[in-house]
């Protein structure tokens, strides 16, 4: 309250504090006014929470890789080919790795490998204890997989490694360099150069016999375990994040989807208030107070713009307990253009809703269709095309859009200024209209 | 204080306000007094300026119309249709309306305790209007037209659908601000309360003014005579006079002091005059 702020004059007081008084006592009104309070803050956090929950738990959408072959070899594109078979990855062949890591940090791809050259001959020589390294990188958000992806490439590994016990040629091949290594090594205690060409002995006679009775697909499950031996060394690296611009969650969608019903509920609970003070008599006093029409006007869209903030602000502060935006100055900002925009939206209704019934009713309907036509309904991400193209008549979309733009589309400070520069215009105009037919029209 | 000239207002084919012309006297509490549709309340919006007359002017302590926002610390007005928040406390609703006029926080709080005081309802300063009796919410009504003590105080029947209690402790506040000097404007239907509130007493009816006077001189110019009773053993008589004294003092002449059992005296009150100048009873 202005009251311990620094003297003002008496007309600057005269300006500001009944615009104040209204502005407070909207405020109360609306923390009074169950339905409403509910309609502006309750359920648009429960919409965000129920649908980002609901379009978060069937098991987490299935692994897209990107694989990069840089060794280009019969091993490395068989290995390719196994992947592609793995059940819950889908394998996307990429030119270059390069590429394929910026894939990832956009949120393209959920992780990106490469098969570097040299990759056949260090998975041929397994005896010389060179373990073929795959390096890559997985998408920060969904660190959750890189588990599950690993196991699975290990497992792929493992089996391989099956496959060149069960196939002589191959076995006979490593066991061959084996041998010629084994001849190299000059320094090697003659107990165990004797014992190790026992064991190659026996591999060759064993990879002979089982190839008989080898599993027909060599891919089929396996359950043997590694037993702390890993037959590859994968390095996944944390792609660098925030210049992805993909939604990293199911909340980056519903929450800014939600964001148009708390815009909705603001404007609902203050384009009926003129009439409603109208109507219960309290306008009257208003009119009779010493002050403007205008200061009437400019304490409900304060009341407006502070609520339509804090609806926001409301479901911004339950999305980020599961995913965080990308920018925080621009999400304020963001906020900041949507309140405003819908403010101005509010007045131009608040001026020209005749009754509490009828024209509330009908601007009611009209506001509920554009909510769902700006992405209420259907997540903007989500809509094909002519929706999307559509939807751009709708004030909504933009508040939409710009929040998202803050959240994950990875908008650069120019690039907001498109929704947000919608969204103020289009309130400047609402505003400047409802301002002039407010100031042309006897209020009682 | 207050100059209405030659105001006009219909509303539709309705002539609500018929050329009226009435200066309020700094100082007085002046009554309105019609019966219901006389044009009271339309006369109240125009003088505070909520309703534009077809045709007349009015003038604020000589400073123009209180259209004017600067004008409107001059007045407080307690309108005939309660205008209150019923979701906010009466501590709530008073300090918003302080609000209005810009008072510091401080010298609000002082205000709105004063006047919570001053109607008698601060035992009830946290509670919610919405279950406040009629009376309270009269009481209230009134208190936020008090709050920044406006030398000018316009009361649309502030005693409408009140029990006797709070009409009581409303005419005796009425009264209290007279006693600081308050002028006040006091719409009614009830004679009995512009008897015994008003300095002045405007009768109107059908949106004109029929008289303008103290309430006395409005009995002895409009009221007729006193009817004065007297009631013996050979019966009862009722003699019309101006002068209810001499009479008295004639019957008593006349005969055997003894004899007479009982004397009364009607004396004509605002209802007679009404009834002498239009033909009907204010109650219709
Ligand atoms: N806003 C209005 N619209 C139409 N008629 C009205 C309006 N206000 C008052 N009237 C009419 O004007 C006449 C005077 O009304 P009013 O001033 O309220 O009288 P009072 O206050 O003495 O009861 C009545 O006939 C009433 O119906
Ligand atoms: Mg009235």
């Amino acid at each position: 309250m202005p009251t311990d702020a620094p003297p003002t004059s008496p007309r600057t007081r005269s300006l500001i504090v009944p615009v104040i008084a209204l502005l407070r006592k909207d405020l109360l009104l609306l923390l009074r006014d169950r339905v409403n309070f509910f309609f502006t803050f309750f359920f648009p956090i429960i919409l965000g929470l129920f649908f980002g929950l609901v379009f978060n738990n069937p098991a987490p959408p299935g692994i897209s890789l990107g694989v990069v072959d840089e060794d280009q070899t019969a091993r490395s594109q068989a290995f390719v080919t196994q992947l592609q078979s793995t059940e819950g990855i889908k394998v996307i062949l990429n030119p270059s790795r390069d590429a394929g890591f910026t894939a990832v940090r956009k949120g393209k791809l959920t992780a990106c490998i490469v098969l570097p050259k040299g990759f056949e001959a260090s998975s041929s020589s397994l005896f010389r204890g060179q373990t073929p390294t795959i390096e890559g990188v997985i998408d920060p958000s969904r660190q959750a997989t890189s588990g599950l992806l690993l196991g699975r490439l290990q497992e792929l590994a493992f089996r391989n490694l099956m496959t060149s016990f069960t196939d002589p040629a191959s076995v006979k091949s490593t066991t061959a360099d084996a041998r010629r290594a084994l001849l190299e090594s000059k320094d090697l205690d003659p107990v165990r150069r004797a014992a190790l060409n026992v064991l190659l002995n026996s591999v060759e006679t064993l990879a002979t016999d089982s190839s008989a009775n080898a599993p027909s697909n060599p891919l089929a499950p396996s359950t043997e375990s590694g037993g702390g031996f890993s037959p590859i060394k994968i390095d996944l690296q944390t792609a660098a994040k925030d210049d992805s611009k993909s939604p990293r969650h199911s909340f980056h969608i519903t929450f800014p989807s939600a964001v148009t019903w708390a815009l909705m509920g603001a404007v609902m609970a203050f384009s009926t208030s003129l009439v409603t003070e109208r109507t219960h008599g309290t306008l009257m006093r208003l009119t009779t107070a010493p002050i403007s029409k205008g200061q009437i006007l400019l304490g409900k869209a304060a009341a407006c713009f502070v609520t339509a903030f804090l609806a926001q602000a409301a479901l911004i502060g339950v999305m980020i307990i599961r995913a965080m935006p990308q920018s925080w100055p621009l999400l304020i900002i963001a906020m900041t253009c949507a309140a405003l925009g819908f403010v101005g939206l509010m007045v131009l209704l608040s001026v020209i809703s005749p009754t509490e019934g009828g024209g509330g009713g009908l601007s009611r309907a009209a506001l509920l269709l554009l909510a769902m036509f700006g992405g209420g309904s259907i997540p903007l991400a989500f809509m094909p095309g002519w929706m999307q193209t559509a939807s751009s008549a709708s004030p909504f979309k933009w508040a939409v859009l710009a929040i998202e733009g803050a959240v994950w589309r990875g908008y650069s400070p120019t690039e907001m200024l498109l929704p947000c520069g919608v969204l103020l215009g289009m309130g400047a105009v609402c505003a400047a209209i409802g301002w002039t037919l407010f100031q042309q029209r006897r209020l009682m | 204080m207050l100059e209405l000239r030659d105001l006009r207002k219909s509303f539709g084919s309705t002539l609500a306000v018929d050329g009226l012309t009435l200066s309020v006297r700094t100082g007085e509490v002046l009554g309105l007094l019609g019966p219901n549709g006389a044009g009271k309340t339309t006369t109240i919006g125009m003088a505070i300026g909520l309703v534009t007359p077809d045709s007349g002017t009015v003038s604020l302590a000589n400073r123009g119309s209180p259209a004017d926002p600067a004008l409107r610390h001059h007045l407080g007005v307690a309108p005939q249709a309660l205008a209150l928040y019923d979701d906010l406390s009466a501590e709530e609703n008073l300090s918003f309306f302080a609000g209005l006029y810009s008072m510091p926080a401080d010298l609000r709080r002082a205000r709105v305790s004063a006047t919570l005081d001053l109607v008698g309802l601060t035992p009830r300063r946290d509670d919610r209007v919405q279950g406040f009796s009629g009376g309270m919410k009269r009481r209230l009504n009134l208190a936020a037209a008090l709050l920044h003590e406006p030398p000018l105080l316009l009361l649309d029947e502030p005693t409408a659908g009140v029990d006797p209690q709070s009409r009581n402790s409303i005419l005796d506040l009425v009264r209290e601000l007279k006693s600081r000097g308050t002028t006040i404007v006091y719409t009614t239907h009830y004679m009995e309360e512009a008897q015994r509130l008003c300095d002045r007493v405007a009768i109107m009816d059908k949106g004109r003014l029929l008289a303008l006077d103290s309430v006395d001189r409005l009995i002895s110019a409009h009221g007729g005579h006193s009817v004065v009773t007297s009631i013996t053993a050979s019966g009862e008589s009722r003699v019309q006079t101006a002068d209810p004294v001499k009479e008295i003092a004639a019957i008593l002449a006349r005969g055997d002091v003894q004899a007479v059992q009982e004397v009364r005296i009607e004396r004509p009150d605002l209802e007679s005059v009404f009834l002498n100048l239009t033909g009907r009873s204010l109650r219709d």
